[in-house]
Protein backbone atom coordinates (compact mmCIF):
# COMPACT_ATOMS: atom_id res chain seq x y z
CA UNK A 1 0.00 0.00 0.00
CA UNK A 2 0.93 3.59 -0.40
CA UNK A 3 -0.75 6.11 1.84
CA UNK A 4 0.20 9.73 1.68
CA UNK A 5 -0.95 12.68 3.72
CA UNK A 6 0.21 15.92 2.21
CA UNK A 7 0.14 19.03 4.33
CA UNK A 8 -3.00 17.86 6.15
CA UNK A 9 -4.13 20.39 8.73
CA UNK A 10 -7.14 20.55 10.99
CA UNK A 11 -8.08 21.88 14.40
CA UNK A 12 -10.38 20.32 16.96
CA UNK A 13 -11.37 22.02 20.21
CA UNK A 14 -8.72 24.70 19.55
CA UNK A 15 -5.94 22.10 19.14
CA UNK A 16 -4.18 22.17 15.76
CA UNK A 17 -3.08 18.97 14.09
CA UNK A 18 -0.78 18.69 11.10
CA UNK A 19 0.19 15.54 9.26
CA UNK A 20 2.61 15.19 6.40
CA UNK A 21 4.01 11.79 5.48
CA UNK A 22 4.05 8.94 2.99
CA UNK A 23 3.82 5.33 4.11
CA UNK A 24 4.74 2.49 1.82
CA UNK A 25 4.62 -1.11 2.90
CA UNK A 26 2.41 -3.80 4.36
CA UNK A 27 2.31 -3.02 8.07
CA UNK A 28 2.84 0.39 9.65
CA UNK A 29 2.95 1.25 13.33
CA UNK A 30 1.98 4.69 14.59
CA UNK A 31 3.70 5.49 17.86
CA UNK A 32 3.25 8.43 20.21
CA UNK A 33 2.35 9.18 23.79
CA UNK A 34 -1.28 9.70 24.85
CA UNK A 35 -2.81 12.87 23.44
CA UNK A 36 -0.17 13.25 20.74
CA UNK A 37 -2.69 13.04 17.90
CA UNK A 38 -2.56 9.37 16.90
CA UNK A 39 -6.29 8.74 17.00
CA UNK A 40 -7.03 11.95 15.09
CA UNK A 41 -4.67 10.74 12.36
CA UNK A 42 -6.70 7.54 12.19
CA UNK A 43 -9.96 9.50 12.00
CA UNK A 44 -8.59 11.65 9.16
CA UNK A 45 -7.55 8.54 7.21
CA UNK A 46 -10.91 6.78 7.61
CA UNK A 47 -12.86 10.01 7.03
CA UNK A 48 -14.61 10.45 10.38
CA UNK A 49 -12.77 13.76 10.78
CA UNK A 50 -12.46 16.09 7.86
CA UNK A 51 -9.22 18.03 7.50
CA UNK A 52 -9.30 21.76 6.72
CA UNK A 53 -6.51 21.65 4.17
CA UNK A 54 -4.28 19.13 2.43
CA UNK A 55 -4.57 15.81 0.64
CA UNK A 56 -5.09 12.21 1.73
CA UNK A 57 -4.33 9.70 -1.01
CA UNK A 58 -4.53 5.91 -0.68
CA UNK A 59 -2.84 4.04 -3.54
CA UNK A 60 -4.52 5.75 -6.52
CA UNK A 61 -7.65 6.94 -4.72
CA UNK A 62 -7.92 10.53 -3.52
CA UNK A 63 -9.76 10.33 -0.19
CA UNK A 64 -9.50 14.03 0.48
CA UNK A 65 -8.28 17.07 -1.42
CA UNK A 66 -9.18 20.46 0.02
CA UNK A 67 -8.26 22.35 -3.16
CA UNK A 68 -10.37 20.18 -5.44
CA UNK A 69 -13.14 19.97 -2.85
CA UNK A 70 -12.94 16.16 -2.66
CA UNK A 71 -14.02 14.43 0.53
CA UNK A 72 -15.00 10.79 0.20
CA UNK A 73 -17.26 10.04 3.19
CA UNK A 74 -16.17 7.22 5.54
CA UNK A 75 -18.80 4.76 4.28
CA UNK A 76 -17.34 4.93 0.76
CA UNK A 77 -13.66 4.61 1.69
CA UNK A 78 -13.55 0.88 2.45
CA UNK A 79 -11.13 1.47 5.29
CA UNK A 80 -11.75 -0.96 8.12
CA UNK A 81 -11.37 0.44 11.62
CA UNK A 82 -10.94 -1.42 14.90
CA UNK A 83 -11.59 1.17 17.58
CA UNK A 84 -9.93 1.09 20.97
CA UNK A 85 -13.34 0.76 22.63
CA UNK A 86 -14.45 -1.63 19.86
CA UNK A 87 -17.96 -0.14 19.63
CA UNK A 88 -19.70 -3.42 18.98
CA UNK A 89 -23.39 -2.61 18.50
CA UNK A 90 -24.99 -3.48 21.85
CA UNK A 91 -28.45 -4.27 20.42
CA UNK A 92 -27.11 -6.84 17.94
CA UNK A 93 -25.72 -10.33 18.46
CA UNK A 94 -22.12 -11.12 17.56
CA UNK A 95 -23.26 -12.77 14.31
CA UNK A 96 -25.26 -9.65 13.41
CA UNK A 97 -22.33 -7.42 14.34
CA UNK A 98 -20.01 -9.46 12.14
CA UNK A 99 -22.27 -9.30 9.09
CA UNK A 100 -23.25 -5.65 9.58
CA UNK A 101 -21.04 -4.37 6.77
CA UNK A 102 -21.44 -7.32 4.37
CA UNK A 103 -24.50 -5.87 2.62
CA UNK A 104 -22.56 -2.75 1.59
CA UNK A 105 -19.91 -4.59 -0.36
CA UNK A 106 -20.05 -6.78 -3.43
CA UNK A 107 -16.58 -8.27 -3.03
CA UNK A 108 -16.08 -11.64 -1.39
CA UNK A 109 -12.34 -11.80 -1.06
CA UNK A 110 -12.62 -12.55 2.65
CA UNK A 111 -15.23 -15.19 3.45
CA UNK A 112 -17.34 -15.36 6.59
CA UNK A 113 -16.20 -18.89 7.40
CA UNK A 114 -12.53 -17.93 7.00
CA UNK A 115 -12.85 -15.06 9.45
CA UNK A 116 -14.77 -17.16 11.97
CA UNK A 117 -12.13 -19.88 11.81
CA UNK A 118 -9.17 -17.50 11.84
CA UNK A 119 -10.34 -15.54 14.87
CA UNK A 120 -12.01 -18.46 16.70
CA UNK A 121 -15.37 -16.72 16.79
CA UNK A 122 -17.68 -19.74 16.37
CA UNK A 123 -18.64 -20.10 20.08
CA UNK A 124 -19.58 -16.41 20.37
CA UNK A 125 -22.08 -16.05 17.52
CA UNK A 126 -25.34 -15.95 19.49
CA UNK A 127 -24.04 -13.84 22.37
CA UNK A 128 -24.55 -10.12 22.91
CA UNK A 129 -21.43 -7.90 23.13
CA UNK A 130 -21.99 -7.21 26.84
CA UNK A 131 -21.38 -10.90 27.61
CA UNK A 132 -17.93 -10.95 26.02
CA UNK A 133 -14.48 -10.47 27.58
CA UNK A 134 -12.14 -7.71 26.37
CA UNK A 135 -10.11 -10.08 24.23
CA UNK A 136 -13.23 -11.60 22.67
CA UNK A 137 -14.66 -8.16 21.87
CA UNK A 138 -11.37 -7.25 20.24
CA UNK A 139 -11.51 -10.32 17.99
CA UNK A 140 -15.13 -9.63 17.03
CA UNK A 141 -14.25 -6.01 16.19
CA UNK A 142 -11.41 -7.22 13.97
CA UNK A 143 -13.67 -9.79 12.32
CA UNK A 144 -16.42 -7.22 11.74
CA UNK A 145 -13.95 -4.83 10.10
CA UNK A 146 -12.55 -7.62 7.91
CA UNK A 147 -15.95 -8.76 6.66
CA UNK A 148 -16.64 -5.43 5.00
CA UNK A 149 -13.69 -6.35 2.72
CA UNK A 150 -11.47 -3.38 3.60
CA UNK A 151 -8.67 -2.11 1.44
CA UNK A 152 -6.75 -1.27 4.60
CA UNK A 153 -7.28 -2.00 8.29
CA UNK A 154 -6.69 0.63 10.99
CA UNK A 155 -6.34 -0.53 14.58
CA UNK A 156 -6.45 1.97 17.43
CA UNK A 157 -4.56 0.77 20.52
CA UNK A 158 -5.27 -2.93 19.91
CA UNK A 159 -3.08 -3.97 22.85
CA UNK A 160 -4.49 -1.75 25.57
CA UNK A 161 -6.43 -3.44 28.36
CA UNK A 162 -5.00 -6.83 27.38
CA UNK A 163 -2.64 -8.94 29.46
CA UNK A 164 0.68 -10.23 28.12
CA UNK A 165 -0.66 -13.52 26.74
CA UNK A 166 -3.66 -11.84 25.06
CA UNK A 167 -1.31 -9.32 23.46
CA UNK A 168 0.80 -12.11 22.01
CA UNK A 169 -2.38 -13.71 20.71
CA UNK A 170 -3.57 -10.49 19.02
CA UNK A 171 -0.14 -9.95 17.43
CA UNK A 172 -0.33 -13.46 16.04
CA UNK A 173 -3.89 -12.88 14.72
CA UNK A 174 -2.85 -9.63 13.03
CA UNK A 175 0.11 -11.26 11.30
CA UNK A 176 -2.18 -14.10 10.16
CA UNK A 177 -4.68 -11.60 8.74
CA UNK A 178 -1.98 -9.68 6.95
CA UNK A 179 -0.50 -12.77 5.39
CA UNK A 180 -3.73 -14.64 4.60
CA UNK A 181 -5.68 -11.76 3.09
CA UNK A 182 -2.90 -9.38 2.07
CA UNK A 183 -4.56 -6.43 3.81
CA UNK A 184 -2.28 -3.53 4.77
CA UNK A 185 -2.40 -2.75 8.48
CA UNK A 186 -1.92 0.54 10.29
CA UNK A 187 -1.51 -0.03 14.00
CA UNK A 188 -1.75 2.82 16.46
CA UNK A 189 -0.21 2.21 19.85
CA UNK A 190 1.68 3.84 22.68
CA UNK A 191 3.41 0.51 23.26
CA UNK A 192 6.47 0.42 21.07
CA UNK A 193 7.50 -3.14 21.90
CA UNK A 194 4.22 -4.53 20.62
CA UNK A 195 4.40 -2.41 17.46
CA UNK A 196 7.92 -3.70 16.81
CA UNK A 197 6.77 -7.31 17.11
CA UNK A 198 4.52 -6.54 14.13
CA UNK A 199 6.61 -4.15 12.10
CA UNK A 200 9.72 -2.02 12.07
CA UNK A 201 8.14 0.56 9.77
CA UNK A 202 6.87 3.23 12.09
CA UNK A 203 5.54 6.76 12.27
CA UNK A 204 6.38 8.88 15.27
CA UNK A 205 3.78 11.43 16.35
CA UNK A 206 4.41 14.11 18.90
CA UNK A 207 2.57 17.36 19.70
CA UNK A 208 -0.10 16.69 17.07
CA UNK A 209 2.31 16.34 14.16
CA UNK A 210 4.41 13.63 12.51
CA UNK A 211 8.05 13.79 13.55
CA UNK A 212 9.45 10.82 11.67
CA UNK A 213 8.48 8.03 9.28
CA UNK A 214 10.52 4.99 8.38
CA UNK A 215 12.53 2.11 9.76
CA UNK A 216 12.66 2.09 13.55
CA UNK A 217 16.37 1.44 13.82
CA UNK A 218 17.17 4.12 11.28
CA UNK A 219 15.07 6.65 13.24
CA UNK A 220 16.82 5.60 16.44
CA UNK A 221 20.30 5.69 14.91
CA UNK A 222 19.74 9.09 13.34
CA UNK A 223 18.50 10.36 16.73
CA UNK A 224 15.58 12.17 15.04
CA UNK A 225 13.41 12.05 18.18
CA UNK A 226 15.94 10.84 20.78
CA UNK A 227 13.69 11.50 23.75
CA UNK A 228 11.05 9.16 22.32
CA UNK A 229 12.92 6.62 20.27
CA UNK A 230 16.02 5.00 21.65
CA UNK A 231 17.47 1.58 20.94
CA UNK A 232 16.75 0.87 24.61
CA UNK A 233 13.18 0.20 23.61
CA UNK A 234 14.20 -1.75 20.58
CA UNK A 235 13.63 -5.44 20.07
CA UNK A 236 15.38 -7.50 17.40
CA UNK A 237 12.90 -9.09 15.03
CA UNK A 238 14.11 -11.87 12.76
CA UNK A 239 12.12 -13.89 10.23
CA UNK A 240 13.56 -17.33 9.57
CA UNK A 241 12.44 -20.78 8.45
CA UNK A 242 12.05 -23.65 10.92
CA UNK A 243 14.62 -26.26 10.03
CA UNK A 244 14.57 -28.93 12.70
CA UNK A 245 13.33 -29.92 16.10
CA UNK A 246 15.64 -31.98 18.30
CA UNK A 247 13.33 -33.73 20.77
CA UNK A 248 16.08 -34.91 23.10
CA UNK A 249 17.52 -31.44 23.55
CA UNK A 250 14.07 -29.88 23.21
CA UNK A 251 15.44 -27.28 20.88
CA UNK A 252 14.48 -25.84 17.48
CA UNK A 253 16.78 -24.78 14.69
CA UNK A 254 15.88 -21.82 12.50
CA UNK A 255 17.74 -20.44 9.52
CA UNK A 256 17.37 -18.24 6.47
CA UNK A 257 19.10 -20.69 4.16
CA UNK A 258 20.53 -24.22 4.51
CA UNK A 259 24.13 -23.03 4.60
CA UNK A 260 23.47 -19.82 6.49
CA UNK A 261 23.64 -19.24 10.21
CA UNK A 262 21.34 -21.19 12.48
CA UNK A 263 19.46 -19.74 15.39
CA UNK A 264 18.26 -21.91 18.25
CA UNK A 265 15.20 -21.48 20.40
CA UNK A 266 13.66 -23.64 23.08
CA UNK A 267 10.55 -25.55 22.20
CA UNK A 268 7.39 -23.76 23.03
CA UNK A 269 5.42 -26.85 22.10
CA UNK A 270 4.65 -25.35 18.72
CA UNK A 271 7.08 -27.45 16.72
CA UNK A 272 6.71 -30.93 18.15
CA UNK A 273 4.50 -31.74 15.19
CA UNK A 274 6.56 -32.51 12.10
CA UNK A 275 4.07 -30.77 9.85
CA UNK A 276 5.25 -27.49 11.30
CA UNK A 277 8.72 -27.93 9.83
CA UNK A 278 9.63 -25.61 7.02
CA UNK A 279 7.38 -22.83 8.23
CA UNK A 280 8.39 -19.20 8.30
CA UNK A 281 8.70 -17.89 11.84
CA UNK A 282 9.00 -14.45 13.37
CA UNK A 283 11.39 -14.37 16.33
CA UNK A 284 12.17 -11.62 18.85
CA UNK A 285 15.37 -11.13 20.87
CA UNK A 286 15.98 -8.23 23.26
CA UNK A 287 19.28 -6.34 22.60
CA UNK A 288 20.36 -6.67 26.24
CA UNK A 289 20.05 -10.46 25.98
CA UNK A 290 22.79 -10.52 23.33
CA UNK A 291 26.39 -10.56 24.59
CA UNK A 292 29.36 -10.00 22.31
CA UNK A 293 32.56 -12.03 22.24
CA UNK A 294 35.72 -12.01 20.19
CA UNK A 295 35.40 -15.72 19.48
CA UNK A 296 33.02 -18.64 19.87
CA UNK A 297 32.97 -20.31 23.23
CA UNK A 298 32.72 -24.09 23.71
CA UNK A 299 32.16 -24.46 27.39
CA UNK A 300 29.24 -22.17 27.85
CA UNK A 301 25.51 -22.68 28.21
CA UNK A 302 24.64 -20.14 25.49
CA UNK A 303 23.38 -22.12 22.52
CA UNK A 304 23.39 -19.29 20.00
CA UNK A 305 26.78 -18.15 18.82
CA UNK A 306 26.51 -16.20 15.57
CA UNK A 307 29.51 -14.60 13.96
CA UNK A 308 28.91 -11.20 12.41
CA UNK A 309 30.43 -7.95 11.18
CA UNK A 310 29.82 -4.72 13.05
CA UNK A 311 27.97 -2.29 10.79
CA UNK A 312 26.94 0.49 13.15
CA UNK A 313 27.58 1.66 16.69
CA UNK A 314 25.27 4.04 18.52
CA UNK A 315 26.12 5.58 21.86
CA UNK A 316 23.17 6.53 23.98
CA UNK A 317 23.04 7.26 27.68
CA UNK A 318 25.24 4.66 29.37
CA UNK A 319 25.04 2.03 26.66
CA UNK A 320 26.37 1.25 23.23
CA UNK A 321 24.08 -0.32 20.66
CA UNK A 322 26.08 -2.37 18.20
CA UNK A 323 24.46 -3.53 14.97
CA UNK A 324 25.96 -6.66 13.43
CA UNK A 325 25.31 -8.43 10.17
CA UNK A 326 25.42 -12.13 10.98
CA UNK A 327 25.30 -13.68 7.52
CA UNK A 328 22.11 -11.93 6.52
CA UNK A 329 20.59 -11.77 10.00
CA UNK A 330 20.83 -8.26 11.42
CA UNK A 331 21.10 -8.10 15.21
CA UNK A 332 21.52 -5.24 17.69
CA UNK A 333 23.37 -5.90 20.93
CA UNK A 334 23.41 -3.59 23.93
CA UNK A 335 26.77 -3.47 25.70
CA UNK A 336 28.45 -1.31 28.33
CA UNK A 337 31.24 1.20 27.49
CA UNK A 338 33.65 -1.08 29.41
CA UNK A 339 32.80 -4.03 27.11
CA UNK A 340 33.15 -1.80 24.05
CA UNK A 341 36.70 -0.80 25.00
CA UNK A 342 37.66 -4.29 26.15
CA UNK A 343 36.62 -5.85 22.83
CA UNK A 344 37.72 -2.82 20.79
CA UNK A 345 34.42 -2.77 18.92
CA UNK A 346 34.64 -0.78 15.67
CA UNK A 347 32.65 -0.85 12.42
CA UNK A 348 34.01 -3.71 10.33
CA UNK A 349 35.15 -5.72 13.35
CA UNK A 350 34.20 -9.40 13.37
CA UNK A 351 32.57 -10.50 16.60
CA UNK A 352 30.30 -13.26 17.89
CA UNK A 353 26.79 -12.64 19.19
CA UNK A 354 26.07 -14.90 22.15
CA UNK A 355 22.60 -15.46 23.53
CA UNK A 356 20.58 -18.17 25.19
CA UNK A 357 18.05 -20.26 23.31
CA UNK A 358 15.63 -19.15 26.03
CA UNK A 359 16.15 -15.50 25.07
CA UNK A 360 14.52 -16.14 21.68
CA UNK A 361 10.78 -15.50 21.71
CA UNK A 362 8.61 -17.07 19.01
CA UNK A 363 6.27 -14.22 18.03
CA UNK A 364 4.41 -15.90 15.19
CA UNK A 365 4.48 -19.00 13.02
CA UNK A 366 3.35 -18.18 9.51
CA UNK A 367 1.17 -20.54 7.55
CA UNK A 368 2.60 -22.33 4.55
CA UNK A 369 1.76 -21.15 1.07
CA UNK A 370 0.18 -17.88 2.15
CA UNK A 371 -0.30 -14.92 -0.07
CA UNK A 372 2.40 -12.30 0.25
CA UNK A 373 1.03 -8.98 1.41
CA UNK A 374 1.34 -5.93 -0.78
CA UNK B 1 -70.47 4.99 33.29
CA UNK B 2 -72.97 6.62 30.98
CA UNK B 3 -72.97 6.35 27.21
CA UNK B 4 -72.08 10.05 27.03
CA UNK B 5 -69.04 9.53 29.26
CA UNK B 6 -67.86 6.54 27.22
CA UNK B 7 -68.29 8.57 24.05
CA UNK B 8 -66.20 11.41 25.50
CA UNK B 9 -63.51 8.99 26.74
CA UNK B 10 -63.38 7.39 23.29
CA UNK B 11 -63.01 10.78 21.59
CA UNK B 12 -60.25 11.73 24.05
CA UNK B 13 -58.35 8.48 23.39
CA UNK B 14 -58.86 8.82 19.64
CA UNK B 15 -57.55 12.40 19.68
CA UNK B 16 -54.51 11.48 21.79
CA UNK B 17 -53.80 8.46 19.61
CA UNK B 18 -54.02 10.29 16.27
CA UNK B 19 -52.04 13.23 17.63
CA UNK B 20 -49.34 10.89 19.00
CA UNK B 21 -49.07 8.96 15.73
CA UNK B 22 -48.57 12.26 13.90
CA UNK B 23 -46.15 13.47 16.57
CA UNK B 24 -43.77 10.48 16.24
CA UNK B 25 -42.18 11.24 12.84
CA UNK B 26 -42.06 14.99 13.49
CA UNK B 27 -40.57 14.59 16.97
CA UNK B 28 -38.04 11.94 15.87
CA UNK B 29 -36.91 14.17 13.02
CA UNK B 30 -36.68 17.30 15.19
CA UNK B 31 -35.09 15.37 18.08
CA UNK B 32 -32.46 13.95 15.73
CA UNK B 33 -31.68 17.36 14.25
CA UNK B 34 -31.42 18.96 17.69
CA UNK B 35 -29.18 16.17 18.99
CA UNK B 36 -26.84 15.70 16.05
CA UNK B 37 -26.85 18.54 13.56
CA UNK B 38 -24.88 21.74 13.74
CA UNK B 39 -27.35 24.46 12.79
CA UNK B 40 -26.92 28.17 12.68
CA UNK B 41 -30.28 29.00 14.19
CA UNK B 42 -30.51 26.03 16.53
CA UNK B 43 -31.33 28.21 19.55
CA UNK B 44 -34.19 29.86 17.64
CA UNK B 45 -35.52 26.48 16.54
CA UNK B 46 -35.28 25.18 20.07
CA UNK B 47 -37.16 28.21 21.42
CA UNK B 48 -39.87 27.76 18.79
CA UNK B 49 -40.31 24.07 19.60
CA UNK B 50 -40.35 24.67 23.36
CA UNK B 51 -42.66 27.69 23.24
CA UNK B 52 -45.94 25.76 23.66
CA UNK B 53 -44.48 24.20 26.81
CA UNK B 54 -43.93 27.54 28.55
CA UNK B 55 -46.67 29.86 27.28
CA UNK B 56 -50.19 29.32 28.66
CA UNK B 57 -51.94 26.70 26.45
CA UNK B 58 -54.73 29.26 25.88
CA UNK B 59 -52.15 31.50 24.20
CA UNK B 60 -51.00 28.58 22.02
CA UNK B 61 -54.63 27.92 21.07
CA UNK B 62 -55.20 31.58 20.37
CA UNK B 63 -52.07 31.80 18.16
CA UNK B 64 -53.22 28.70 16.27
CA UNK B 65 -56.65 30.27 15.84
CA UNK B 66 -55.04 33.45 14.52
CA UNK B 67 -52.89 31.49 12.07
CA UNK B 68 -55.29 28.80 10.92
CA UNK B 69 -58.73 30.28 11.56
CA UNK B 70 -61.02 30.85 8.59
CA UNK B 71 -60.34 34.59 8.79
CA UNK B 72 -56.58 34.16 8.49
CA UNK B 73 -54.74 34.08 5.15
CA UNK B 74 -53.34 30.58 5.73
CA UNK B 75 -56.64 29.17 7.04
CA UNK B 76 -58.58 30.72 4.20
CA UNK B 77 -56.18 29.40 1.56
CA UNK B 78 -56.21 25.88 3.04
CA UNK B 79 -60.01 25.91 3.06
CA UNK B 80 -60.35 27.21 -0.48
CA UNK B 81 -57.73 24.91 -1.96
CA UNK B 82 -58.27 21.63 -0.07
CA UNK B 83 -61.39 22.19 1.96
CA UNK B 84 -59.33 21.79 5.15
CA UNK B 85 -60.54 23.38 8.33
CA UNK B 86 -58.74 23.50 11.68
CA UNK B 87 -61.30 25.08 13.95
CA UNK B 88 -64.10 23.55 16.05
CA UNK B 89 -63.70 20.02 14.66
CA UNK B 90 -61.70 16.80 15.19
CA UNK B 91 -58.73 18.17 13.18
CA UNK B 92 -58.60 21.15 15.57
CA UNK B 93 -58.61 18.77 18.56
CA UNK B 94 -55.70 16.81 17.09
CA UNK B 95 -53.78 19.93 16.08
CA UNK B 96 -54.09 21.52 19.54
CA UNK B 97 -52.94 18.27 21.17
CA UNK B 98 -50.07 17.86 18.74
CA UNK B 99 -48.68 21.37 19.16
CA UNK B 100 -48.89 21.26 22.94
CA UNK B 101 -47.43 17.77 23.36
CA UNK B 102 -44.73 18.01 20.67
CA UNK B 103 -42.16 19.82 22.86
CA UNK B 104 -42.32 17.06 25.46
CA UNK B 105 -41.74 14.38 22.82
CA UNK B 106 -38.93 16.33 21.12
CA UNK B 107 -37.12 16.94 24.42
CA UNK B 108 -37.30 13.32 25.42
CA UNK B 109 -36.33 11.99 21.98
CA UNK B 110 -33.52 14.50 21.68
CA UNK B 111 -31.96 13.34 24.94
CA UNK B 112 -32.46 9.72 23.84
CA UNK B 113 -30.42 10.42 20.70
CA UNK B 114 -27.86 12.39 22.68
CA UNK B 115 -27.33 9.38 24.91
CA UNK B 116 -26.36 7.27 21.91
CA UNK B 117 -22.60 7.52 21.62
CA UNK B 118 -21.85 8.96 18.14
CA UNK B 119 -18.92 6.54 18.00
CA UNK B 120 -21.44 3.78 17.18
CA UNK B 121 -22.59 5.80 14.19
CA UNK B 122 -18.98 6.39 13.14
CA UNK B 123 -18.29 2.67 13.48
CA UNK B 124 -21.30 1.91 11.25
CA UNK B 125 -20.03 4.42 8.67
CA UNK B 126 -16.58 2.79 8.59
CA UNK B 127 -18.38 -0.52 7.96
CA UNK B 128 -19.85 0.98 4.80
CA UNK B 129 -23.32 1.99 6.04
CA UNK B 130 -24.66 5.19 4.39
CA UNK B 131 -26.12 7.84 6.77
CA UNK B 132 -29.76 6.75 6.34
CA UNK B 133 -28.92 3.09 6.98
CA UNK B 134 -26.86 4.10 10.01
CA UNK B 135 -29.87 6.03 11.32
CA UNK B 136 -32.30 3.13 10.93
CA UNK B 137 -29.95 0.30 11.90
CA UNK B 138 -28.00 1.97 14.73
CA UNK B 139 -29.22 5.33 16.04
CA UNK B 140 -32.95 4.58 16.03
CA UNK B 141 -32.83 1.14 17.69
CA UNK B 142 -30.33 2.36 20.29
CA UNK B 143 -32.50 5.37 21.13
CA UNK B 144 -35.76 3.41 20.92
CA UNK B 145 -36.54 3.07 24.65
CA UNK B 146 -36.06 6.84 25.04
CA UNK B 147 -38.18 7.52 21.98
CA UNK B 148 -41.01 5.31 23.28
CA UNK B 149 -40.78 7.02 26.65
CA UNK B 150 -41.12 10.41 24.95
CA UNK B 151 -44.03 9.21 22.85
CA UNK B 152 -45.87 7.84 25.89
CA UNK B 153 -45.30 11.12 27.72
CA UNK B 154 -46.67 13.11 24.82
CA UNK B 155 -49.68 10.76 24.66
CA UNK B 156 -50.33 11.44 28.36
CA UNK B 157 -50.04 15.17 27.77
CA UNK B 158 -52.55 14.94 24.92
CA UNK B 159 -55.08 13.19 27.16
CA UNK B 160 -55.13 16.13 29.54
CA UNK B 161 -54.96 18.95 27.01
CA UNK B 162 -57.41 21.73 27.88
CA UNK B 163 -56.42 25.34 27.17
CA UNK B 164 -55.40 25.15 23.54
CA UNK B 165 -58.21 22.70 22.80
CA UNK B 166 -61.00 24.84 24.19
CA UNK B 167 -59.66 27.87 22.31
CA UNK B 168 -59.14 26.20 18.94
CA UNK B 169 -61.71 23.39 18.96
CA UNK B 170 -64.29 24.67 21.40
CA UNK B 171 -66.26 22.53 23.86
CA UNK B 172 -68.97 20.93 21.70
CA UNK B 173 -70.42 17.74 23.15
CA UNK B 174 -70.21 14.85 20.69
CA UNK B 175 -67.80 16.76 18.48
CA UNK B 176 -64.94 18.33 20.39
CA UNK B 177 -65.63 17.67 24.06
CA UNK B 178 -62.83 15.63 25.64
CA UNK B 179 -62.57 14.27 29.19
CA UNK B 180 -60.84 17.41 30.53
CA UNK B 181 -63.48 19.65 28.94
CA UNK B 182 -66.33 17.46 30.22
CA UNK B 183 -64.94 17.61 33.77
CA UNK B 184 -64.71 21.40 33.47
CA UNK B 185 -68.27 21.72 32.12
CA UNK B 186 -69.86 19.32 34.64
CA UNK B 187 -68.10 20.88 37.61
CA UNK B 188 -70.43 23.79 37.15
CA UNK B 189 -73.55 21.61 36.97
CA UNK B 190 -75.07 20.76 40.40
CA UNK B 191 -75.60 17.02 40.96
CA UNK B 192 -72.81 15.93 38.57
CA UNK B 193 -70.24 15.33 41.33
CA UNK B 194 -70.18 11.55 40.84
CA UNK B 195 -69.72 11.85 37.09
CA UNK B 196 -66.90 14.35 37.59
CA UNK B 197 -65.26 12.05 40.13
CA UNK B 198 -65.46 9.05 37.76
CA UNK B 199 -63.79 11.05 34.98
CA UNK B 200 -61.19 12.43 37.39
CA UNK B 201 -60.28 8.91 38.56
CA UNK B 202 -60.16 7.70 34.94
CA UNK B 203 -57.82 10.59 34.01
CA UNK B 204 -55.54 9.99 36.97
CA UNK B 205 -55.28 6.25 36.33
CA UNK B 206 -54.51 6.71 32.65
CA UNK B 207 -51.89 9.39 33.33
CA UNK B 208 -50.20 7.38 36.07
CA UNK B 209 -50.05 4.35 33.77
CA UNK B 210 -48.58 6.45 30.98
CA UNK B 211 -45.93 8.02 33.22
CA UNK B 212 -45.02 4.61 34.67
CA UNK B 213 -44.62 3.24 31.15
CA UNK B 214 -42.51 6.22 30.16
CA UNK B 215 -40.25 5.76 33.20
CA UNK B 216 -39.87 2.06 32.48
CA UNK B 217 -38.78 2.72 28.91
CA UNK B 218 -36.39 5.51 29.85
CA UNK B 219 -34.74 3.22 32.44
CA UNK B 220 -34.28 0.63 29.71
CA UNK B 221 -32.20 3.18 27.84
CA UNK B 222 -29.52 3.30 30.51
CA UNK B 223 -27.51 0.34 29.26
CA UNK B 224 -26.46 2.51 26.34
CA UNK B 225 -24.30 4.67 28.54
CA UNK B 226 -21.84 1.81 28.97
Amino acid sequence: MKLSLKNVKLSLSEISFSYDTTMEGGIFGVFGVSGSGKSTLMKVICGIERAHTGQVIFNDTVFFDSEKGIHIPPHKRQVGVVFQEHYLFPHLTIAQNLTFGSRYTTMEKISFSDVIALLDLAPLMKKKPSKLSGGERQRVAIGRALLQQPRMLLLDEPFSNLDRSRRKQIISYLLKIHNRFGIPLLIISHDLEDILRLTQSIIIIECQSIKATGDYLHIAEQAIVPHLITPRRFINIVELVHQAYLPKQRINHFGATKDGPTLMATNSGAFSNERQHGRRVRLAIAPDDIALGSDTCRNISMQNQLQGTVTHILHMNDSFYVTLDCGGISLVSEITPAALYQLDVKPGAILVCLFKAKAVEIVHIFENGVQKAN
Amino acid sequence: MSVAEIEVIWLTLKTALVSTVLTIPIAVWLGWIMARKRLRFKAVLEALISLPMVVPPVVTGYLLLLTLGRNSAVGNTLYNMFGWQFTFNFAALVLASLVVSLPLAVRSIRSAFEMVNPAYENAAATLGAPPLATFFRISLPLALPGIISGVVLSFARSLGEFGATITLAGNIFGKTQTVALMIYSNMQVPGSEMQVMRLVIFSILLSVAAIAASEWFSKKNRYLRK
